[in-house]
């Protein structure tokens, strides 16, 4: 069963003369547990239909509807609180908070969800564990690697136990030690909690992980496959 | 709560120098407004003791039309009934009967106007503390027929205790009043004008004098408490029969000074609206600054399930920190000099003291520690924060989320 149903989905700039048509009519379905990744070229749109699918960008049309929900139909303040409850983000530039420790910053998606201190303790500790962090839970980010702290923003896309997560180039910016190492992460988190991996990526590693392959070009789709692995 | 707490918190020591300075800003404005506000009020206040207890008292009572044409036909008589009644109200400290009326006095080749003031000794000691500015010689009592001159007054006139000073003056209807005293004491008076030109008489020797049948020219009230001179005023009023009678209060009775006060006051407000004006560019700098750098931050706290509202409210809370830190400091610094000016006035000395004299100013500064000061002055910071705050918050409330993760 698709737990993301993507229709007609469109989005169009007009900050320029001639209007850009970032995405243009795409019709996706995702299911609970799939490890899919969005390639094409830079300007393709698979950021902007990613942001879309995470709620942080309206489109021009069509809709995005999570488990039943059609996100652009909540407020302003709801759909943050989607967000909030389903969807977990991991940017590429890692983008922790600055002034909180790597604990910290897992426990800061729950402290939002008002989760019990004790149940937040342990699934913080569960997490960055299992992302190879249980040693660092009191470093700042700038006292990790940028792997380690790309790892640390997995630990946190996770802590709220996301119907999926969506990761836009989260290896853009490592190298190929920590991009293998986090691919694996992601791979066993997928296999053994089932978690759902969208990826935007023009990576061929997390290309080559991926179950599903989504080429998009000038906006529109071009391929959906699945591999089998 | 706490997460947002310990945001805030650390987020101000993220560029410490910006925060340091920030902080010093707003002490340095507390520290400057509440010292210039204290020495004014202190000013203010010492003002209108002396002009209140050296003189006026808070309230009065003349014959009508006393006040405005102070004539030694314009005095009365009242009953004493009323008097005792008004005197056992608990917000009265006591009532002081009073005759005042000009007088020429002369000592050897000099001559000078006067005020002769026929006081009740204790009672006036009661309220204007009289005794307390005996500089020579000893007090008057009521039976004396001897008299105390103000020091700068004995000095133009070159008179010491003991010496005689001739008293002429126009009495009660028209009749002579000529008297030769003895000088008992001689009172150094705060008011620089009293202390030019006041003789005390003891009451019952001016009426004599000035052969007023028993009659005075006031009747003053001397209260517990600033605050009651309102009421007392309206409790005088209704009883007493304002076809005869007049009823003043203090600030109607000095009114040049509460106007001069007044306008100084807005001086000083000015002043103080400039040095804040200055710091709200400061404030508002940082404020721009700490909000324009972490725009993408904000936007990833937004994506990640942040409402806006709560994102806001750690930026507030930064700035809260950082004025809360300001006014603290302020104070801290600023309360003990207060303090030490409070017991020890700055007092004028050389060519200032004469200029101040001239305009009837005690040539001290006193210093008030009023709470209201540092309240009014913290208020004021707190305002321009709360002013500066509403650009972060509306800042946040608007963002773009993608373009700030764009950033």
């Amino acid at each position: 069963m698709s737990i993301i149903k993507v229709k007609n989905l469109t989005k169009t700039y007009h900050d320029t003369e001639v209007p850009v048509h970032a995405v243009n009519g795409v019709n996706l379905e995702f299911k609970k547990g799939e490890f899919s990744a969005i390639v094409g070229p830079s300007g393709s749109g698979k950021t902007t239909l990613l942001n879309m699918i995470g709620g942080l960008e309206h489109p021009s049309s069509g809709m995005v509807e999570v488990n039943g929900t059609d996100m652009f139909e909540l407020s302003s303040s709801a759909l943050i609180e989607f967000r909030l409850m389903n969807i977990g983000f991991v940017f590429q530039a890692y983008n922790l908070i600055p002034v909180l420790t790597a604990k910290e910053n897992v426990e800061f998606i729950m402290q939002l969800q008002n989760k019990d201190k004790k149940q937040m303790n342990e699934r913080t500790i569960s997490l960055l564990e299992s992302v190879g962090l249980g040693d660092r839970l009191n470093s700042r980010p700038n006292q990790l690697s940028g792997g380690q702290q790309q790892r640390v923003a997995v630990a946190r896309a996770l802590a709220s136990k996301p119907m999926f997560v969506l990761a836009d180039e989260p290896t853009a910016n490592l190298d190929s030690k920590a991009t293998m190492q986090l691919l694996e992460i992601m791979e066993v988190l997928n296999r053994e909690e089932n978690i759902t991996f969208i990826f935007a990526t023009h990576d061929q590693r997390v290309v080559d992980k991926a179950h599903r392959v989504i080429t998009i070009d000038d906006g529109k789709i071009i391929s959906d496959e699945s591999v089998s692995k | 709560m706490n997460t947002i707490l310990k945001i805030a918190w650390r987020n101000i020591w993220r560029n410490k120098r910006r925060t340091f300075i920030t902080i010093a800003s707003i002490m340095f404005a507390l520290f400057f407004s509440t010292i210039m506000r204290g020495f004014q009020l202190g000013s203010y206040a010492n003002m209108k003791r002396n002009a209140v207890e050296a003189y006026s008292g808070y309230v009065q009572i003349h014959k009508k039309g006393y006040w405005d044409d102070k004539n030694i036909n314009n005095i009365f008589s009242i009953d004493e009934k009323l008097v005792s009644k008004l005197e056992n109200d608990s917000r009265v400290k006591v009532i002081i009967p009073r005759i005042e009326s000009f007088a020429l006095a002369s000592s050897g080749e000099s001559s000078k106007g006067v005020l002769v003031m026929g006081v009740s000794p204790d009672k006036e000691d009661k309220m204007t503390q009289i005794k307390s500015y005996l500089e020579e010689g000893e007090f008057i009592s009521e039976n004396d027929k001897s008299i105390l001159v103000a020091q700068d007054l004995a000095k133009f006139l070159k008179v010491g205790v003991n010496d005689s000073l001739v008293l002429f003056s126009s009495g009660y209807h028209g009749a002579t009043a000529a008297g030769l005293y003895a000088i008992k004491g001689i009172v150094k008076l705060p008011t620089p004008e009293m202390n030019r030109g006041t003789i005390y008489l003891p009451i019952e020797e001016a009426k004599s004098f000035l052969s007023t049948e028993g009659k005075m020219s006031a009747l003053v009230f001397d209260l517990h408490d600033l605050e009651d001179a309102d009421g007392v005023l309206e409790t005088v009023s209704a009883n007493i029969d304002h076809e005869k009678y007049e009823v003043l209060g203090w600030k109607l009775m000095n009114k040049e000074l509460i106007q001069m006060i007044e306008s100084d006051n807005a001086g000083g407000i000015v002043m103080i609206s400039i040095l804040y004006l200055v710091i709200a560019f400061g404030i508002f700098g940082t404020v721009l600054m700490m909000t324009n750098e972490r725009t993408r931050e904000f936007s990833v706290m937004v994506s990640l399930g942040m409402q806006k509202t709560k994102l806001a409210m750690v930026v507030l809370l930064e700035l809260f920190f950082m004025t809360l830190l300001g006014v603290v400091a302020g104070i801290a610094i600023s309360l003990p000099i207060m303090i030490y000016y409070y017991y020890n006035p700055i007092v004028f000395t050389g060519e200032s003291v004469e200029a101040m004299k001239e305009f009837n100013f005690e040539p001290i500064m006193p210093m008030s520690l009023d709470p209201q000061i540092f309240l009014t002055q913290a208020i004021a910071i707190s305002i321009i924060s709360l002013i500066a705050m509403s650009y972060p918050t509306i800042k946040i409330m608007t963002m773009n989320v993608i373009n700030g993760l764009r950033s």
